[in-house]
């Protein structure tokens, strides 16, 4: 490209073609950090299980907060590849959204202390709702199929514990209720965490690296 | 009526650059190389016209242990752009 006069036409398309180069990294890249959250929720929700089926003392549960704490030690252990594509507009307002989803996980987090295992299915299902707003909010903005798709099965998906906790509530009304029956929700929880960030992380990844 | 184009922006490179940096928080030289597939020399001369008007601000740092110079647009670099565009298309209009 030279220090070339250009006519008005030929003006517009150069913008118009310089502006359009880069949007195109839209969904590139962004599986590392699904992957990171996916996988440490899924590890810590199916230790949780095993404590509980193995009778462990409840203030095990406390170890749900290894969450935030792995998750943000995975994210610095595995930083980003150094790159010269730039932040653009779109990364600020993805990163913004994840921000606000980080933060309106705080009070969630601290009601269950203060809640303990009695409200447990309205708190995964929150945890997951929120989580499920970001996938999908995320999606929409980077135009991606894959994370959109994936928010809105795990937004459908939050139901199954209220759902679920009817179902048990149906069942202590005729007969007493097997207290680990509960556990099941924890299931619940990995599996909703599987379909909305861990699938999704691997194929975005895929992709991205088949498109190099 | 013609509006006068402004020649600091009526250039294929200086336009190139301006609309890459206008889409983003900011670019650094490698990747403005290869959006606008100018040469290091001559990129590096408009980067500097465009600094010296304010349209643009460059900052020299590293990354890692790499000399890295980011590029980013300024609010005046923003208002020129929206008068040049402005003034395309009393061109394009006719």
């Amino acid at each position: 490209m030279e220090e070339k006069k250009l006519d008005a036409q030929e003006s517009i398309e150069l913008i118009t073609r310089m502006i359009r180069n880069t949007r195109q990294r839209l969904e590139r890249h962004s599986g590392r950090p699904f992957l990171i959250w996916g996988y440490t929720t899924v590890a810590v929700s199916l230790l949780n299980y095993a404590l509980n089926i193995a009778g462990a003392d409840p203030a095990w549960s406390l170890s749900w907060f290894l969450i935030p704490v792995l998750g943000i030690l995975l994210m610095r252990i595995f930083p980003e590849k150094k790159s010269s594509e730039p932040r653009t507009e779109i990364d600020r307002i993805v990163s913004a959204l994840w921000l606000v989803c980080s933060l309106t996980l705080i009070p969630i987090f601290l009601s269950s202390f203060l809640h303990g295992l009695s409200y447990r299915p309205s708190l995964f299902a929150l945890i997951t709702l929120v989580m499920s707003i970001g996938t999908a909010a995320t999606g929409l903005i980077v135009r991606s199929k894959v994370y959109s798709t994936a928010g809105f099965f795990a937004m459908a998906g939050s139901a199954l514990f209220a759902i679920y906790d009817f179902q048990l509530a149906q069942i202590a009304r005729t007969a007493p209720v097997d207290a680990s029956l509960l556990n099941n929700e924890i299931l619940i929880f990995a599996a909703i965490f599987v379909v909305m960030m861990v699938i999704p992380g691997h194929i975005i990844n895929y992709r991205t690296r088949h498109k190099k | 009526m013609f509006k006068e184009l402004n020649p600091l922006l009526h250039s294929e490179l200086r336009l190139a650059v301006m609309s890459v940096l206008l889409g983003v928080e900011s670019a650094d030289f490698v990747f403005l190389r290869q959006q606008t597939g100018a040469t290091a020399g001559n990129l590096s001369v408009q980067l500097d016209k465009l600094a010296k008007a304010g349209y643009i601000d460059v900052e020299k740092t590293f990354r890692g242990k790499m000399p890295c110079t980011l590029c980013r647009i300024t609010d005046a670099g923003r208002d020129a752009f929206a008068e040049y565009i402005e003034a395309l298309q009393t061109y394009i209009k006719r």
